[in-house]
């Protein structure tokens, strides 16, 4: 059961905590059953303070949204689906541009939206996302992969998680009511909870987790290097 | 600690819901071109899903002279301009959308069904290769979620056979009350041991849905919470916090007052906010184990 775990676990770590994670025999000693993060709404409220506080240090553009208290980032992904041959270098299928309408139509792309909202059930930050047209149409899942150089080969809706609910489906946005993607916390509580108690600082764990439910998403980055460089890296 | 009543298990299974289904004026006239189209008037299970009754609704269309080609999995309903969650339970949609009627909506329920325009921007996209995987999915998430509210985590569920958790759908799917039960008893119950916390969802209409940690006994466990418990700490502007045991009449009859303006709907009926939430959450709960109380004010 425990090999399950790794195998199971094993595509959602970041290859640059991969390493951490084995010392801190995190993914050896995954529990089966899954016990609740001694955290609260308030907790990940701070948290989320202090991970933006370095996250505009670095020059990520998270942000805090209220009335909801979340976190939000929007980024811009160029449409790449139609030169599936093109060399380019991965990194500049990603921006972040403080207006998305100046690229918008020079290249054809998309928007991404990504929400990091406190689950009260599973008491765990969970990942929302949505995506939508320049023109503001929404787009299915499919068409965000489609989009995306490398097509996100993780984020796929037949996958299952390990207590057989899909790994990424689709809910009612906790606080705008309107559906959204969302990655099921189920099989990612436990493995926070672990983390939690391996990382020096909630915020060291919210960067961990955020990190490693971004590799879902991979090439794009959820999260800069900066975060892992410095000292908030994990012990 | 087992206090399952199955008078009240029985009468909230059966609890069925008088609804009128009229089509789309637009889609009406692409079509069916000219024809007269009839409202269809059904009785649906509050317990039930939209997604579940859509094939027969579907049927009944088709024969009266729409040319519908589509999937099923394109089709929605609308109340007054709202798209209907098919997430959602059908009483639990009938109870939040009517809750200015306070309970005592007129019926039958008025709905209009789309066979085009599925709205992805408000609604869940219903997976088209099976309609009834989505739907079967979403029931299982939430049941999942009942469970690890009340254990911190999915080992009750999960420890089931994998028959006994096909049984939880199929019997929800096809109204057999003793399918279901035979396996919901075991999880509401929660084999005889006090929930950490409620699986509870409340509902106020235009609102967020509250969902917060809701225990069910004091840290003592010598005194149950009850429903105004309960609603006074998550909502204390619409239902203040009752006051110390009333001394005199006159204090009682305040205190009554002050919370008269608002009540709890659940299944269509007003609830005595005195009930105890440990056997409201055992007795009154939606098959996905989840008590959808809404709020009227």
């Amino acid at each position: 059961m425990k090999e399950e775990i790794l195998l199971l676990h094993k595509p959602y770590y970041p290859k640059f905590h991969v390493q951490v994670l084995f010392k801190s025999r995190l993914l050896i000693n995954c529990p089966l059953t899954v016990m609740t993060v001694p955290t609260t709404q308030s907790a990940f409220d701070r948290t989320c303070q202090t991970f933006l506080s370095h996250s505009k240090k670095i020059g990520d553009t998270w942000r805090w949204v209220t009335p909801g208290a979340y976190l939000a980032k929007t980024v811009w992904v160029v449409d790449n689906s139609n030169e599936e041959t093109a060399s380019k270098d991965e990194e500049s299928a990603l921006h972040e541009p403080s207006d998305p309408a100046i690229l918008s139509p020079a290249k054809p792309g998309i928007t991404l939206e990504f929400h990091v909202i406190y689950s009260t059930t599973y008491a765990c930050p969970v990942l929302y996302f949505c995506g939508h047209t320049s023109a503001g149409t929404g787009l299915s899942l499919e068409d965000i992969r489609q989009t995306v150089k490398g097509h996100m080969p993780d984020l796929d809706e037949q996958k299952r998680t390990e207590y057989d609910m899909p790994v990424v489906s689709q809910k009612d946005h906790p606080i705008l009511g309107i559906p959204f993607y969302f990655i099921h916390p189920c099989h990612t509580a436990d493995v926070t909870a672990e983390m939690l108690e391996a990382c020096d600082s909630d915020a060291n764990y919210f960067v961990f987790w955020l990190s490693l439910v971004g590799q879902l998403f991979s090439p794009l980055r959820l999260v800069e290097v900066g975060y892992v460089t410095s000292e908030t890296c994990c012990r | 600690m087992q206090r399952i009543d199955t008078a009240v298990t029985h009468g909230i299974w059966d609890g069925q819901l008088p609804v009128r289904i009229s089509i789309d004026p637009t889609d009406a006239k692409t079509l069916a071109s000219g024809a007269i189209l009839h409202s269809h008037y059904t009785f649906m299970h509050r317990c039930s899903y939209l997604p579940l009754v859509t094939e027969s609704v579907r049927e009944v269309f088709v024969k009266s002279g729409v040319a519908f080609t589509g999937h099923d999995a394109d089709i929605w309903y609308e109340y007054r301009g709202v798209p209907l969650k098919w997430h959602y339970p059908i009483g639990l949609l009938h109870d939040l959308l009517t809750s200015q009627y306070r309970g005592s909506s007129p019926l039958p329920w008025h709905i209009i069904i789309h066979f085009t325009n599925f709205p992805t921007d408000k609604l869940i996209r219903i997976n088209a290769a099976n309609i009834i995987d989505t739907p079967h999915d979403s029931f299982m998430s939430m049941i999942k979620e009942a469970d690890y509210i009340r254990n911190g985590s999915i080992k009750k569920l999960m420890s089931l056979s994998k028959q006994d958790q096909t049984n939880l759908w199929q019997g929800l799917s096809s109204h057999d009350y003793d399918k279901f039960w035979n396996v919901n008893a075991r999880l509401v119950t929660n084999d005889n041991t006090i929930p950490k916390y409620i699986p509870l969802r409340v509902y106020l209409l235009d609102q967020p849905v509250i969902q917060e940690p809701v225990a069910p006994v004091d840290d003592n466990l010598d005194c149950e919470y009850t429903l105004r418990d309960i609603l006074g700490r998550m909502l204390p502007e619409i239902f203040p916090p009752s006051l110390d045991a009333p001394t005199t009449e006159g204090a009682d009859n305040t205190r009554k007052s002050d919370a008269s303006e608002a009540v709890a709907i659940l299944h269509g009926i007003v609830i005595p906010i005195e009930t105890p939430i440990l056997w409201l959450s055992q007795n009154c709960s939606y098959p996905d184990n989840f008590l959808h109380i809404v709020i009227c004010r």
